[in-house]
């Protein structure tokens, strides 16, 4: 410090010492103590490690592909793979009997080919040979077998078991009433037989889904518990490692049967931050970034990416379900009333027009089914006004309008509040976090309304029907609106039957207007994927389904 | 010395007992139900049972919390539920990073936090005085994701200097930017309570004294002035460091730092039970700990401190 004295008349240092550590010492060695023991700590290697290197200097490495997932994916087992991210990683690793391709259709995987019974009830798939798992062991019919009886197993307790309870026994098993299931049968060593309870007419679609990808019994015996950390499957990525909230990196497999991945490598960091995300891309340190409503314009605008932007309607439908058993929403007239009251296409255009495609129903654009009978309300506040008064609401009612906390909903819930105020419909606006909002809107909860949103499973239009409308499905399953219709359930149970194409989208968009005639829902949008790649990528495709995508046509061209 | 140590681990028993209690409380008063969150809507009722019994969540509150304490007790914290990895491994893996994050924060804090405080405090209400003032209340009054990004973009992104985000191989480059954000709003609260505590002592006699008998300005501030204010200072020290060491978790995740913050509030967004019981232990065995700590730090600073 400067001091105003004169530094030439400075006296000698009065030397009081106590021969005592000072505290400034102390707390530094007690600092770099720390600092060691934390160094030494095996996870993350030595403290001062790293050089101090200039990010930029470091030579692009075209070989590997650098991708991000917002949330760490849940142990690679496929009885595990519940979102999206889990799916799109297990699809790396497993393969399934068949594969959604680029146009969401089912194709051959590890069977190559497939016949049904006439009665639609057995299904009779005949395995690739010679096909390998990476840990060595061949595919056989007994493995399929294994692991869709694993997926089903009670003790094993997947929450995605429901894809295969259509099978014969399949039931009996998951209650503990029988010891194998009945329906599941390896009728040779190349050959799995498999028997409906009932006939199933999208079985196959529902055989794609990453619960019903193939693991290695073997691998599954060695590792038990932590398989899902040392995942098997006969997939074209094997795992190399996987650090704790940091990154898993794949390997390409030297044995895969099919298409031989283009890269080497492929390495994911887990980003939960949106803004992270788009820094990192922005630095050349990722490949693709899905755009949102915030920065689409911004990376539309810079010359840098032209070209390197795509857009492609994605097979999921948002909406706001009415709860169709509770006063007053419970009278058809009152749901009308509300879709008319809605000038959705003013909300669509305020919030981006180019990120979602307005709904009138359930079924996207892409589904067989979409050249609907159904073409919607039209807003029309008077007529809203006048249907209210006939329901007996002439001043309207108070509704509450549960919405999940954060992103969109707000943007989309608020218009629809300012909407219904006008023809005296009060919406209170309830905005939960993620858990609080599922256990409010499923079953043990009962919403007036919530702000929801579905995802296709698998690339059929009965994805979008019998789940989110058939009578005796929980809000749980996907029917929040708690709607039930006899003449709904009759044609949802005939889709199910039914095996021609042609009747079965016939019958899709029949049981789509019987359904939205009575308003169980107000539709509200179909969103677009988004995303721009840095102009290296090459090769990638859109998936309709995103576990069809298994980064063997991806390759990186020339320097950055 | 080693009485006031035992003396106060002991202390610390109840208090981590009652931050286990509450907890688990807590999280069974908190709206969803954990077992749906693992086994999905669609899980038929058999699963639903098994599953709950797998997890003990069939047994009465107490006896669940009993059996907890008895494995927590032996240094067993369970697994996650929801990624099957035990949580001591975890809370090991994440506590390094958080740790060296915390470090880097303070020490950088400390430093210009308590020598800003002091610089204040000899030119107070000179413009220099009012110009430092200024300056931290605004940098104070910038959200920390807007200066996280802002730091991210201009070193990361557009100069290259530094990494981006993430933890790469641990080296130190990777905790500078975090550490600087993270530091820059602790000093500005450091330098504010310093400055106003060197104030204070500036206006004792024995400051007068010290200068009346003619020790230069340096000697009179750090020997006689600083040394004194050092024990209010140590306090805050103590409370900033605790507070570093549990986790940040807006800097964890805006720079994408797989730290103890953001594993408690995943672990708490996901009702993911084990995880958040054996986060919150941990975060209460190092607060206590650093308090302890920084009592250690008093008697070492302040020669009239007994250890009583």
């Amino acid at each position: 410090m400067t001091s105003a004295e004169s530094p030439t008349l400075r006296p000698r240092r009065p030397r009081r010492r106590r021969r005592r550590p000072s505290p400034v010492a102390l707390a530094l060695a007690a600092g770099l103590a720390a600092l060691w023991l934390v160094g030494l700590s095996p996870p993350f290697g030595p403290w001062p490690g790293g050089l101090w290197r200039r990010t930029g200097s470091v030579p692009p490495d075209l070989s590997t592909w650098h991708g991000a997932f917002a949330i760490e994916p849940a142990p690679l087992d496929p009885v595990r793979a519940v979102t999206v991210t889990d799916g799109a990683a297990c699809a790396l690793v497993y393969n399934g009997l068949v594969r959604f391709d680029a146009d969401g259709r089912v194709v051959p995987d590890l069977a190559e080919d497939w016949s049904v019974s006439p009665d639609g009830l057995v299904w009779t798939f005949h395995l690739r040979s010679g096909v390998r798992f990476h840990d060595g062991t061949t595919l056989e019919a007994e493995d399929v077998v294994f692991s869709f009886t694993r997926l089903l197993d009670p003790r094993v307790g997947s929450a995605r078991a429901w894809v295969l309870d259509g099978v014969k026994g399949a039931k009996d098993f998951m209650a503990g009433r029988a010891r194998s299931v009945a329906g599941l049968e390896a009728a040779g060593p190349l050959t799995v037989r498999i028997t409906l309870e009932a006939p199933l007419a999208h079985f196959p679609a529902l055989l794609a889904m990453p619960a019903a990808y193939v693991v290695s019994p073997e691998a599954v015996a060695k590792w038990g518990k932590d398989f899902g950390y040392h995942p098997c499957g006969t997939g074209p990525w094997r795992l190399d490692f996987w650090r704790e909230g940091v990154e898993m990196r794949f390997v390409a497999f030297d044995g895969y049967f099919g298409e031989r991945p283009r890269l080497k490598a492929l390495s994911y960091r887990f980003i939960p931050d949106a803004a992270t995300r788009q820094a990192e891309f922005e630095a050349g340190h990722l490949e693709v970034l899905a755009l949102g409503e915030e920065n689409a314009d911004y990376f539309a605008r810079n010359p840098r990416y032209a070209g390197c932007i795509r857009s492609e309607p994605e097979l999921a439908v948002v909406y706001m379900a009415l709860n169709c058993t509770k006063p007053p929403l419970d009278n058809v007239l009152v749901r009308r009333a509300i879709n008319h009251a809605i000038n959705r296409r003013a909300i669509l255009d305020a919030i981006r027009p180019g990120r979602y495609i307005l709904a009138d129903g359930s079924i996207p654009p892409g589904l067989c089914g979409h050249e609907p009978l159904w073409s919607g309300y039209s807003y029309d506040p008077a007529l809203a006004r006048a249907l209210l008064a006939r329901a007996g609401y002439p001043e309207g009612f108070a509704m509450d309008l549960v919405i999940r906390a954060g992103g969109m909903s707000v943007l989309t819930a608020e218009p629809i509040q300012a909407e219904l105020a006008r023809v005296g419909i009060r919406v209170r606006i309830v905005q939960l976090e993620t858990q609080a909002f599922f256990a409010a809107t499923g079953d043990n909860g009962n919403p007036d309304a919530c702000l929801l949103s579905w995802v296709a499973d698998y690339a059929d239009p009965e994805n979008f029907l019998f789940p989110l409308f058939y009578s005796r499905n929980p809000p749980s399953a996907g029917n929040n609106a708690r709607f039930a219709d006899p003449v709904a359930d009759r044609l949802l149970e005939e889709i199910h039957r039914e095996t021609d194409p042609e009747r079965r989208a016939a019958l899709c968009r029949a049981a789509e207007k019987v359904i939205f005639e009575q308003a169980p829902w107000v539709p509200l949008f179909f969103p677009v994927n988004l995303m721009v790649t840095q102009p290296e990528v090459r090769g990638l495709r859109v998936w309709p389904v995103y576990n069809g995508n298994k980064m063997t046509e991806v390759w990186l061209e020339g320097g950055r | 010395m080693l009485g006031f140590l035992a003396r106060r681990l002991l202390a610390a028993i109840p208090v981590l007992f009652c931050v286990s209690v509450a907890t688990f409380a807590l999280l069974y008063l908190v709206p969803g139900d954990p077992v749906k969150a693992i086994v999905g809507e669609r899980a038929s009722p058999e699963t639903i049972a098994n599953v709950r019994h797998e997890l003990g969540l069939d047994l009465p509150l107490v006896e669940r919390y009993l059996l907890w304490l008895g494995r927590a007790l032996r240094g067993d914290l369970g697994r996650s539920w929801l990624t099957g990895r035990p949580v001591a491994a975890s809370l090991a893996a994440r506590f390094p990073v958080t740790a060296k994050l915390a470090l880097t924060a303070f020490s950088f804090s400390t430093v210009v936090g308590l020598g800003l405080g002091v610089w204040a405090a000899v030119r107070h209400n000179t413009p220099a005085d009012h110009l430092a003032r200024i300056l931290l209340l605004a940098v104070g009054a910038v959200p920390v994701f807007v200066l996280a990004t802002a730091v991210m973009y201009v070193f990361g992104v557009r100069l290259r200097w530094l990494p981006v985000s993430g933890l790469g191989d641990g080296g130190f480059e990777h905790f500078l930017l975090p550490g600087l954000t993270l530091g820059l709003y602790l000093s500005v609260y450091q330098a504010r309570m310093t400055r106003s505590v060197m104030l204070e002592v500036i206006r004792q006699d024995y400051v007068r004294t010290a200068r009346a008998k003619g020790l230069p300005e340096r000697a009179v501030i750090w020997r006689h002035a600083f040394r004194n204010a050092l024990i209010t200072v140590l306090t805050l020290l103590g409370g900033s460091l605790s507070n570093l060491l549990v986790g940040s978790v807006l800097t964890e995740t805006i720079f994408n730092l797989p730290g103890i913050g953001r594993f408690t509030i995943d672990a708490a967004y996901a009702r993911d039970f084990p995880c958040v019981m054996g986060a919150f232990l941990f975060q209460a065995v190092v607060f206590v700990a650093a308090n302890i700590l920084v009592d250690v730090a008093y008697g070492l600073a302040d020669p009239r401190a007994r250890y009583g």
